[in-house]
């Protein structure tokens, strides 16, 4: 059996490390997984071994990673270079622990941090095996891509999560290496027998984000302000918006929740509700319909999947991923973004039929089974084919080399 | 409670045509509609606005359609009174063609986005506006900064049906003769299309084109009326923005409101990815948004595009522009902020 060392990008469990942790179940009983989380702060935060224990993880390890790369990621500054280029001091130091990963077929580096640290670990100390770098984000347009023309004898590969990103990554990495995407996972318990009772009246509306600008929650606020009255007259009782700001670092979404809290008073409406950070289970069984309203492209959307697992209907701006989940009029309705009677128009049109509604989840739903399918598989053909390249002989979205490195991995 | 008066600055009012005019037009409309008492002040120049000498007792709120009215207020009165702004783009990228004035307008850019950042309200037309402005050094804020597209007066508007297939395609393009309007862009698309279809290819433009074309023929509209200039938005087949990004001599197409006086007749629109443009088309859904002038690209695009694609572009173009752009927005927008709850 092929060993993979499967690397999370942070020591906290947010929606990046729950779709690589189910990902990862589901192809446990092909490869021999060790789980390693980052030790970044003193204080342990235990949400991930938890979480991996629960989906039936045994072997849970720690390393060290430079504190650094995550201060250059939230805090941009000099300072956070100048402390980023310090911090290959303690990469240095700790050497010699690294070259354990050596033993691996396969190392999977869960985000840019893991990503990039591992690329740097196995540059240095001439690993030999795969290094699979997977982006939960649409990669940043600065020219310190090109360093990774760099030679290495390990055989790279970057992931996607949409073909959104594919297309991104594409334009901003080195072609020499392969491409692919790998669509999140919804939730665990998914069955591939979904049958769900439709919702028979639409009467609570739910916004389900982290409380950040390009979430667009504060067009819901004006949106329920405009037009108040018509939703009120279309049944509509409630729009709850779950969430909370899950970043501790200062940008626009610093303080982007008190002033949703502002707005509302400057634009109030009976039936905004804020119900801070739930869990799915209790959100999507408290709503009759999902608003995903993101204004800026989402690199995937999971949340939309998250609605499609529980037969929730999905309104959507479907930008960036969000467009290769919900397809006008098949597996959701859109509207552009804000455009508020756009909105409305939409809401009426899911309020008016149930036919249609009926119709919408059933085709969401085996949209869902069908991603679902297709993430196990191409997980299984990227870590089980011997040289990467290979394995993305038929895909149609990777880079034309037809040659790369071979791998030399003890196992292979 | 007794309505609360209201103070209307702009420097563009009828006679004066244009954007700025029809922008304030309509806000005036949604105060007539809100029964809000409300006066104008139109200045046309610096000098009219240090000149102000209305008093400004009993007013509560004034609505600047260019923040320049309020900002040399407010140094004034900025503790009585509480200021929206309308911000369309070009205003805010601190820039003009004369170096004196682009100098005066950088030295003042400070204060001016403190006078922004006092505000009550800013309502930008769209997203790029509001990007432009943080990119200058706003400090956003949800409650305050607020993007609404902007709407038009609708009722003039009849969903129109042509042909792709006709013998002679028709373009438009009301645009002031102005080097960022890029009429001459226009003109060579104009010339593409000929090249493409070869049939008999028609451009209505405000002004004289400065170039000539023996493959299109050009009409000038110079002096029609609004009801002339709807009557061409009715038979052409596109209308043409192909405004280009003149951000550093201080002129960005902040929304394009001509996209939505031809749509609410269902004449879709061809742009350039300048400014807020790629806002107001939606890409291959009410109109075309090209990243270039280019032959290849428009062969490319046109390549697959039949009466099916046209007939169905012109009709989401005719029902989002009636639908979702309507003045009345304004109406639902300003009356919290004016009347309360």
């Amino acid at each position: 059996m092929k060993k993979i060392a499967a690397i999370f990008n942070t020591n906290q469990l947010g929606g990046a490390e729950r779709s690589f942790a189910i990902q990862l179940s589901m192809i446990k009983e092909d490869f021999l997984i060790s789980c390693y989380i980052p030790k970044i702060s003193k204080k342990p935060d235990s949400s991930i071994y938890n979480f991996l224990l629960e989906l039936g993880f045994t072997d849970i390890r720690h390393f060290d990673m430079p504190k650094n790369f995550y201060r250059l990621s939230r805090d941009a500054r000099i300072y956070s270079y100048i402390f980023f280029f310090l911090s290959f001091f303690e990469i240095f130091y700790h050497l010699p622990k690294y070259s354990s990963f050596k033993r691996y077929d396969t190392i999977y580096a869960n985000g840019n941090k893991a990503g990039f640290f591992f690329y740097l670990i196995g540059t240095i100390l001439f690993f030999k095996n795969k290094i699979i770098w997977h982006f939960r984000d649409y990669p940043v347009k600065r020219r310190i891509w090109k360093i990774f023309l760099l030679p290495g004898r390990f055989d790279l590969m970057f992931v996607g999560n949409s073909k959104s990103v594919l297309n991104e990554m594409k334009k901003m990495l080195p072609k020499k290496y392969p491409k692919t995407y790998i669509y999140n996972p919804s939730r665990v318990d998914l069955k591939n027998d979904l049958n769900f009772p439709v919702p028979q009246k639409i009467e609570r509306i739910g916004i389900v984000s982290m409380m950040a600008p390009w979430k667009g929650v504060h067009q819901i606020i004006i949106f329920a302000h405009l037009f108040e009255k018509e939703l009120l007259d279309l049944g509509i009782k409630e729009i709850a918006i779950f969430g909370a700001n899950i970043y501790k670092t200062k940008g626009g979404h610093h303080h982007y929740e008190n002033q949703c809290n502002k707005l509302l008073e400057k634009f109030p409406s009976i039936l905004i509700s804020f119900k801070g950070r739930k869990e799915p289970d209790e959100i999507f069984k408290h709503i009759h319909l999902l608003l995903h309203t993101s204004i800026r492209p989402e690199p995937f959307g999971r949340v939309i999947t998250e609605a499609f697992s529980y037969g929730i209907p999905v309104i959507s701006t479907a930008l960036g991923g969000a467009a290769e989940l919900i397809i006008d009029k098949e597996t959701g309705l859109t509207f552009f973004a804000h455009d508020y009677k756009g909105l409305l128009n939409s809401i009426k049109t899911l309020i008016s039929s149930e036919m249609f509604v009926r119709k919408l989840v059933k085709n969401s739903t085996s949209h869902l089974i069908n991603i679902e399918v297709d993430i196990k598989k191409r997980l299984l053909r990227i870590l089980t084919e011997s040289r990467l390249v290979e394995g993305l002989r038929n895909e149609p979205t990777v880079s034309k080399r037809q040659e790369g490195p071979k791998s030399k991995g003890p196992n292979s | 409670m007794e309505p609360r008066k209201v103070l209307l600055s702009t420097p563009d009012y009828p006679p004066k045509i244009g954007g700025l005019t029809t922008f304030t037009l309509n806000i005036e409309n949604a105060l007539k509609e809100l029964n809000i008492p409300y006066e104008i002040f139109h200045w046309k120049s610096l000098k009219d606005i240090s000149k102000f000498k209305m008093g400004l007792e009993g007013y509560h709120t004034i609505i600047n359609t260019h923040y320049m009215f309020g900002f040399l207020l407010y140094k004034r009165f900025y503790k009585d009174y509480r200021f929206i702004n309308f911000v369309h783009g070009s205003e805010v990228t601190f820039k003009s063609p004369n170096k004196i004035k682009s100098f005066l307008k950088k030295m003042a850019r400070g204060q001016i986005l403190s006078y922004f950042e006092s505000s009550y309200v800013n309502v930008y037309v769209s997203e790029f506006t509001q990007d432009l402005i943080l990119n200058k050094g706003l400090k956003l804020d949800y409650s305050r900064d607020i993007v609404l597209h902007n709407c038009i007066d609708t009722s003039p508007g009849e969903q129109h049906f042509s042909s792709i297939d006709d013998d002679t395609i028709i373009f438009c393009s009301f645009s002031r003769n102005v080097p960022h309007k890029n009429l001459k862009g226009g003109l060579k698309l104009c010339e593409y299309f000929y090249e493409l279809t070869k049939k008999e290819i028609i451009l209505y433009t405000t002004d004289e084109i400065p170039a000539k074309s023996k493959k299109v023929k050009v009409i000038s509209c110079k002096g029609f009326s609004n009801k002339d200039r709807d009557i061409v938005y009715q038979n052409s087949h596109f209308n043409l923005l192909l405004s280009l990004d003149h951000s550093k001599k201080g002129f960005v197409e902040g929304f394009g409101l001509t996209v939505l006086e031809a749509g609410i007749f269902g004449t879709p629109s061809i742009v350039l990815s300048t400014g807020g443009l790629p806002e107001s088309v939606h890409q291959l859904k009410t109109g075309i948004v090209l990243e270039n002038i280019n032959f290849k690209n428009i062969r490319k695009l046109f390549k697959n595009f039949g009466q099916k694609e046209y007939l169905q572009m012109s009709e989401s173009c005719y029902f989002h522009s009636i639908y979702s752009h309507d003045r009345d927005l304004y109406k639902r927008f300003l009356k919290p902020v004016l009347l309360g709850r």
